[in-house]
């Protein structure tokens, strides 16, 4: 639509630009349009935003919070009930009068006829039309202004049974005739003179409004209606429509009045039709379909809107209520105080668009009065907002606002620096796969919590100078935020909801865990009661991430609280010893620490009187046992707690400490004290996970 | 993403669109006894023969004696722009119509096999017809915008009434197409970090498929709710590309071969495994503000190098044994665990139980091939022979039928054979698409 409007345009351009600045022009602007033309039918489908949410665009707002404070539930049946009362057969015709409207009329007021019309449509015979009317009555009709200063409206009421329509199966049209006589109106109570300094001559105009088509159809609704009127001699009966063919000399009069009346009221060449109906005399009627009938002496309250209306009455062409409730409610928000001190009122100028390519080449519109985008149709009301709505919803061009005395222009440049590249969340990119046809919501990267940046007051200035395309300010929200992160386990994208939760958070993995005890199963060069014990202490510090020396005594009490019990079950309780041993033996942790561990693992066996006995039972079965007997490695179970440390020390007697290898060949109960040392001392050395460190310490 | 290039067109101008190059002769099935070892073609390998390779000189069976081959030589097309075919696929969901897919390049293909329908038509050039029939249609092809995506692999699935065509390649990108859509409708699979090699949909589970990764996993994706089920390598996974992948025909457990030289045997019917998969049926992505809690399978349940010396570039499973390929000129026939026990994935060692000797197929990246009634085992070598064993034949060790067109000299990337078996398609490295008829 925007294409088209422009492309009118320049045909009508009286300067001739040679046909290369043409292809220029519509090289450089058909891209953006049709971006744009695009983005407008998209945006009615599933809009993005109301446009009248936006601070620059308050004057859309057409509804205003007043009715809140007495607002009911129960009103909104009877507010429906009353939005969907059509005009029925049994409603009444309630016609208002407003005024009578002729420039060439002096008078104040004039008397209006108002008859109904029956035409009946015979099937047989068609030209034989049965006609008759119906007087409805006779109202006294203020004249060339609507303001009459009271709230009362001259009106008749045409009642529902006047519209037989039921009656039988010819077909009838209803139409409203409405006979103007503006002879000086004498009777009443308002002692009007008629002033003698006009030539007193009496006019009768006429005019004529349909009800009901021959099909039955109504054809009015509620509202206000500006009927033409046509002086009496002038007029032709609608139902015989002028553009018939003149057959014969008879006719001739009726080709006559048609020239007579296009040079009386279409003497200007100007064709626009509203023009011309702004010129020629109507009547201002107000029409209701009610239940009820008139109360008073021929007078109705005069409806709310049109007191609000008679402002713009001469501009604007409504035609119905809706159009001017429109109208009535943005005339009062842009009278708001409160939306006063941030506009800038600026008076109604025509502008123009002016389109430049190459600094050269002008391709102009007409001048317009509205303040429609070309683009999106959206009417914008003000020339603040629809700038403000142009350099911010279209981006690719640049629009510059240049004020010449009366006359307005906007400059439209192509916008050379636009960026067009995707900036909003690289998930809509990579993840597009959910998308169906049409416009869909995009994945939310930011939250803004809390934004009310100071806003800068609407003034026509900041559109005077044409920017170099550069959006500064609407960039720096998302920086840094559109960017994609990826699990590192399974290198699936994070959704932007699931950045809160941390899929990494297991230090311990179940597959490490088995990994780990696998590994230490496999080695040859440790029992199998240190291994244990490792395969304990070691997932023990991976899971709760030990790092330092200093948290060693932490570790040696979690460790007891967790495991401790679990460490007795497995008869444990001298390896413990000895790895606490070597651990004090490195330097890691202080006497008092072994001492309060030794003591927490005893209050364990105290609450647990049946390891107590379990423990004692072992040592009395390793005791009973002759020391020489067992030899080879055995693969049991670490009940044999002593016997496995015996074992291991038998295999391998080299692989001792730094510090106990002048004890190696002791006493056997020495032989068994030390070994516990040497357990330790490897079990320390899983605590490093260091296997290479063992095998230093052996080889020293 | 993907547009759909051709629009199925008529039998007549088909011919002239798409296809630039057909010979159709019917009667032309040619049998020609291999003459020993030829040179390996140097064309066009996607990757250069590994120089471990084991060149032992077999005692080849005596190929001059001709065994009658089952299949006769109907035509061959050649693509647009000639690439390397990696993979072919039948539809083997449709009972009517025979459908399959082509991979090559950056293009996925979809043709059909048609008849030569001549006593049905009645148009005027009914001779021409049957001169210049073609019994391959090209129905469909998909473009990946990226032109140097390369797919290696593709599969068959559907949901609902709807068939879909899975397949991935050099990009790492697992794409699905709907084909019943009058839109384009795809999902894609992001997660791989490596080439994709192999994929299949789960045999039970339609909506389950496994993908074959260079980045040395497989991943268990569902494809209806897009989510990445499980993961399975790692600790004890593969150490390097994953190459083919098969599942069991109940899916209790699928096989993997890659190129550390392994076959790897992953239980899909442990406790963890079934509650991954169950709860990814339910687990929806608009709800979700945790991602899925895709399941690691760190730990392979049986792991053999024994089978093979080389790569292992396809693996099928043959009911509780099973058949792999690796580039050594042999098919290997093997069972886990010692001949006579049974199927259990607890034993540690792998038995052989037959090779199935294959000339000129040391070029690896060719996939053997068994139609659906497990009859013919069949797979195409570096000079474009396809060797076919008939397992149902008395003696199917002994020696295999050998299929050869004298066009037909590129290596033989992929095998598939039609629902019934009656339609054979071999797809070449010169971008050659060869179709074979069974003969009746």
């Amino acid at each position: 639509m925007p294409r088209s409007r422009t492309s009118d345009s320049f045909k009508s351009r009286k300067d001739i630009t040679p046909v290369s600045d043409t292809d220029l022009f519509f090289q450089a602007f058909e891209k953006p349009t049709q971006i744009y033309r695009y983005l407008k039918t998209r945006f009615i489908s599933s809009p993005l935003f109301l446009h009248r949410n936006l601070s620059y665009l308050k004057g859309r707002t057409t509804r205003n919070n007043k009715n809140r404070s007495t607002f009911k539930v129960d009103n909104i049946l009877s507010r429906i009930q009353n939005k969907d009362q059509k005009p029925n057969e049994n409603d009444n015709l309630i016609i208002g009068f407003i005024s009578f409207n002729d420039s060439h009329l002096q008078t104040n007021y004039v008397k209006v006829d108002t008859k109904l019309e029956k035409v009946s449509y015979k099937r047989r015979k068609e030209s034989a039309m049965a006609q008759n009317q119906i007087r409805i009555g006779e109202s006294r009709v203020i004249v060339n202004t609507d303001n009459n200063g009271t709230d009362k409206l001259p009106a008749v009421c045409v009642s529902a049974t006047e519209f037989d329509r039921l009656g039988d199966n010819v077909q009838t049209t209803y139409q409203l005739t409405f006979d103007i006589e503006s002879q000086p109106y004498t009777g009443g109570t308002a002692n009007e003179e008629p002033s003698n300094k006009y030539s007193c001559y009496s006019k009768t105009y006429h005019a004529e409004l349909p009800v009901f088509d021959k099909h039955g159809r109504n054809l009015l609704v509620n509202g206000l209606y500006h009927v033409t009127a046509l002086e009496r001699h002038a007029f032709r009966p609608s139902h015989m429509l002028c553009w018939e063919n003149f057959p014969s000399e008879a006719d001739q009069h009726i080709a006559d009045w048609a020239e007579e009346v296009n040079k009386y009221y279409f003497a200007e060449d100007d064709s626009n039709p509203f023009v011309t109906f702004d010129k020629t005399p109507k009547i201002q009627l107000y029409m209701e379909w009610t239940r009820s009938k008139i109360t008073g002496n021929n007078y109705i309250p005069r409806p709310k809107f049109i007191t609000d209306q008679h402002n713009n009455n001469n501009k604007e062409n409504s035609t119905t209520t809706h159009n001017g409730q429109a109208n009535s409610t943005l005339n009062g928000s842009l009278s708001n105080g409160h939306d006063k001190s941030d506009l800038e009122i600026v008076p109604r100028k025509p502008f123009i668009f002016q389109f430049i390519v190459n600094n050269s080449t002008k391709q102009r519109t007409e001048e317009r009065n509205d303040f429609i985008c070309p683009w999106c149709a959206l009417n914008c009301i003000r020339i603040y907002s629809l700038m403000k709505h142009l350099k911010l919803c279209h981006a690719r061009l640049l629009f510059q606002y240049i004020e010449d005395g009366n006359k307005a222009r906007i400059d439209v440049y192509i916008n050379e620096m636009y960026d067009g590249s995707y900036s909003g969340a690289p998930h809509d990119v990579l993840l597009g796969s959910q998308r169906q046809s049409g416009p869909t919501r995009r994945n939310v990267v930011t939250n803004i919590m809390v934004f009310r940046p100071r806003r800068p007051s609407f003034k026509m200035c900041e559109f005077q100078e044409v920017d170099d395309g550069e959006l500064e300010q609407q960039r720096q929200y998302i920086s840094g935020h559109n960017r994609i992160y990826y699990h590192s386990e399974t290198c699936i994208p994070i959704m932007p909801k699931e950045l809160d939760y941390d899929s990494e958070g297991e230090p311990d993995p179940k597959w490490l865990q088995r990994t780990t005890k696998q590994m230490i199963d496999e080695f040859t060069d440790v029992n199998e009661g240190e291994k244990e014990l490792m395969k304990l202490w070691n997932l023990h510090v991976m899971k709760h991430g030990f790092v330092g020396d200093c948290q060693i005594a932490l570790a040696c009490d979690l460790f007891l609280k967790e495991k401790g019990l679990e460490l007795l079950e497995k008869n444990l309780y001298r390896n413990y010893i000895v790895h606490l041993d070597s651990m004090f033996n490195y330097g890691l942790i202080s006497p008092q620490v072994i001492y309060n561990n030794i003591r927490a693992l005893n209050n364990i066996l105290k609450e647990n009187p049946e390891q107590l006995e379990k423990m004692k039972n072992a040592r009395k079965f390793q005791l009973s046992k002759p020391k020489t007997q067992t030899k080879e490695v055995e693969k049991k179970k670490p009940e044999t707690q002593e016997q496995s440390n015996r074992s291991s020390k038998d295999e391998k007697p080299s692989k001792s400490g730094k510090a106990e290898n002048k004890e190696k060949a002791n006493t056997a109960k020495a032989t068994t004290k030390h070994n516990e040392m040497n357990n330790g001392v490897s079990s320390n050395a899983k605590l490093k996970n260091n296997l290479s460190l063992k095998r230093k310490l052996s080889t020293a | 993403m993907i547009k759909i290039e051709t629009k199925p067109s008529t039998n007549n101008n088909n011919n002239n669109n798409n296809n630039s190059d057909i010979e159709s002769d019917n009667d032309s099935s040619i049998i020609s006894a291999s003459t020993g070892r030829s040179e390996n073609s140097t064309a066009t390998n996607r990757k250069s023969l590994k120089g471990k390779r084991r060149l032992k000189s077999k005692t080849k069976p005596n190929l001059n004696k001709q065994v009658k081959t089952l299949y006769r030589f109907n035509c061959f097309v050649t693509e647009d722009n000639p690439k390397q075919i990696f993979a072919v696929q039948f539809c083997h969901f449709l009972k009517n119509r025979n459908i399959f897919a082509t991979a090559s390049g950056y293009r996925i293909s979809i043709f059909e096999c048609i008849e030569d329908q001549n006593e049905n038509e009645d148009e005027d050039d009914e001779e021409e017809i049957n001169e210049d029939f073609c019994g391959i249609k090209l129905l469909r092809a998909y473009d990946d915008p990226d032109r140097d995506e390369v797919f290696y692999t593709l599969a068959w699935g559907f949901e609902g009434n709807c068939p879909i065509i899975a397949f991935g390649g050099v990009r790492s990108v697992v794409r699905a197409i709907y084909l019943n859509y009058r839109n384009l409708k795809e999902k894609k699979f992001i997660g791989h970090t490596n080439a994709i090699n192999d994929m299949k949909f789960h045999p039970t589970q339609p909506q389950l498929l496994l993908t074959a990764s260079k980045d040395h996993s497989l991943r268990l994706w569902n494809i209806k709710t897009e989510i990445c089920v499980a993961i399975l390598g790692g600790v004890s996974g593969h150490r390097d590309e994953v190459l083919s992948l098969d599942f069991d025909i109940n899916g209790r457990y699928c096989v993997s071969g890659g190129m550390d030289h392994n076959l790897k045997i992953w239980k899909l019917d442990t406790e963890e495994m079934e509650s991954a998969i169950e709860s990814s049926e339910t687990f929806f992505n608009v709800k979700r503000v945790r991602s899925f809690p895709t399941l690691h399978v760190h730990f392979a349940d049986f792991t053999t190098r024994s089978v093979h010396r080389n790569y292992v570039d396809s693996v099928k499973c043959f009911g509780e044994t099973f058949l792999s390929k690796s580039c050594e000129n042999c098919i290997t026939w093997w069972k886990v665990g010692n001949l006579d026990e049974k199927f259990n994935l607890i034993s540690n060692n792998a038995t052989t139980i037959h090779s199935f000797d294959v000339d000129d197929c040391e070029l690896w990246f060719v996939r053997m091939e068994l139609d659906l009634s497990q009859r013919f085992l069949c797979v195409g070598n570096s000079t474009g022979k396809i060797f076919m064993f008939d397992l149902n034949s008395e003696m199917p060790t002994e020696k295999p039928s050998i299929l050869s067109h004298y066009k037909c000299t590129k290596p033989i990337r992929q095998i598939s054979f039609s629902r019934d078996g009656d339609i054979l398609i071999c797809v070449c490295d010169d971008g050659k698409i060869f179709k074979w008829d069974r003969k009746e």
